[in-house]
């Protein structure tokens, strides 16, 4: 995408309400691009419309202050961040991490003869880019939380979520996983649009699958056939007619 | 950001803000002082406000005359998410106006004009292409 200076800057905290909403206050009294702010805990960490993000000591929670990049860029962010976490997954730990349509990274369940979870995988990290646009400026922050050491969840998470722990049966270092995430990102952040997609598409599970999609007050049934160059979900409905879905909400059927 | 600076011995508690793109606001005491960037970020002086008193309950935001929008628009397309103003309100430069998801990202777009908001152009869920008007202001 674009280049600058890539000087990596953290900011540790032992808790925040949440890295996104800390990156913001920051950003408001001027802090440098690839500055990250690094907490152990969240007291009110956040994914998308404000659900919460089950957040204890234990994982790794951080968000990323991006340099200013084109409009038509930001929607590449979710996609980078998401690679990057995926790569982080699969090479440091063997893991067949997975992404569903547009930030959720997965893992397979060991247990697949229980169907609480669908398609048999278990969520295992999320990302939550948030732009701050105006005519002339424009900030954006990546958030990722990363369910690295974390032993239990509530039962309202089980069968959904998972940790590398969970995984893995070894502990990790959070220090090793996020530089490896922030190698990643940065080499993606050069890339091209084409590239970025196609490596997404490579690791995109929602292609093939049939879903339901809720968006502006409408349901729809279709399958997945592929995306579009600008990042949007292409579902083909029974009739033929190939709807583009830039928000919504997804269930698998 | 507030501070307090000395000079010759006496000391000011200050505040300094950005009003809007280039456009900067030291406030002193019941004064408004209010600058610019040049291209080699030199800072240059544009000009002074002063309140009428310090315990007006409530105090509008008054910028010097610098060109501005009457029409807010979107530069990203979305579902309106959140509207963070209503009709009537003054707003400032810099304030968000509106969220706008799309693909689980929350785009918040701020106006960089102040003023009063006449009319809010969206509702919420509607969805909003690029370069759509949002708000107008009067």
């Amino acid at each position: 995408m674009e280049d600058s200076s890539r000087k990596i800057r953290f900011l540790y905290y032992s808790s925040v309400s949440s890295t996104n909403l800390k990156a913001r206050e920051l950003l408001r009294n001027k802090v440098h691009s690839w500055t990250v702010i690094v907490a152990q805990s969240q007291e009110k960490g956040y994914g998308k419309g404000e659900n919460p993000w089950f957040s204890p000591p234990g994982g790794l929670y951080f968000s990323l202050i991006i340099p200013e990049i084109s409009i038509k860029n930001i929607r590449l962010l979710t996609f980078i961040a998401a690679i990057a976490v995926t790569q982080s997954l699969r090479k440091k730990f063997n893991l067949e991490a997975v992404i569903k349509w547009p930030n959720d990274v997965l893992v397979p369940s060991q247990n697949t003869l229980k169907k609480s979870s669908p398609l048999g995988f278990k969520k295992i990290a999320g990302i939550l880019v948030e732009n701050v646009i105006g005519e002339r400026s424009k900030n954006s922050i990546v958030g990722v939380g990363i369910n690295t050491n974390i032993e239990k969840f509530p039962g309202s998470l089980l069968g959904k979520a998972t940790s590398i722990l969970r995984q893995t049966a070894k502990s990790v270092n959070d220090k090793e996983i996020l530089d490896f995430f922030l190698k990643g990102f940065q080499e993606l952040f050069k890339e091209s649009e084409i590239d970025i997609l196609n490596e997404y598409k490579k690791y995109e599970i929602l292609r093939g699958r049939k879903v339901n999609v809720s968006f502006q007050d409408k349901k729809i049934s279709g399958t997945v056939c592929d995306f579009d160059k600008k990042g949007a979900l292409m579902v083909k409905l029974k009739e033929g007619r190939i709807i583009r879905i830039l928000e919504g909400i997804l269930e698998l059927v | 950001m507030r501070t307090r600076i000395s000079i010759k011995n006496k000391s000011y508690d200050i505040e300094i803000s950005k009003v809007k793109e280039n456009l900067f606001k030291v406030k002193v005491k019941n004064k408004d002082y209010f600058f610019t960037q040049d291209k080699s970020g030199e800072l240059i002086f544009l000009e002074k406000r002063g309140y009428p008193s310090l315990d007006a309950q409530e105090r509008i935001e008054i910028v010097p005359n610098l060109p501005q929008q009457r029409e807010i628009k979107t530069p990203i397309a979305g579902i309106v998410s959140k509207i963070h103003i209503k009709e009537g309100d003054t707003i400032k430069a810099g304030q968000t106006i509106i969220t706008l998801a799309a693909m689980k990202m929350e785009n918040e777009i701020i106006s960089e004009s102040y003023g009063k908001v006449k009319k809010i152009r969206v509702k919420k869920n509607q969805f909003v292409n690029t370069e759509e008007i949002l708000i107008t202001l009067e």
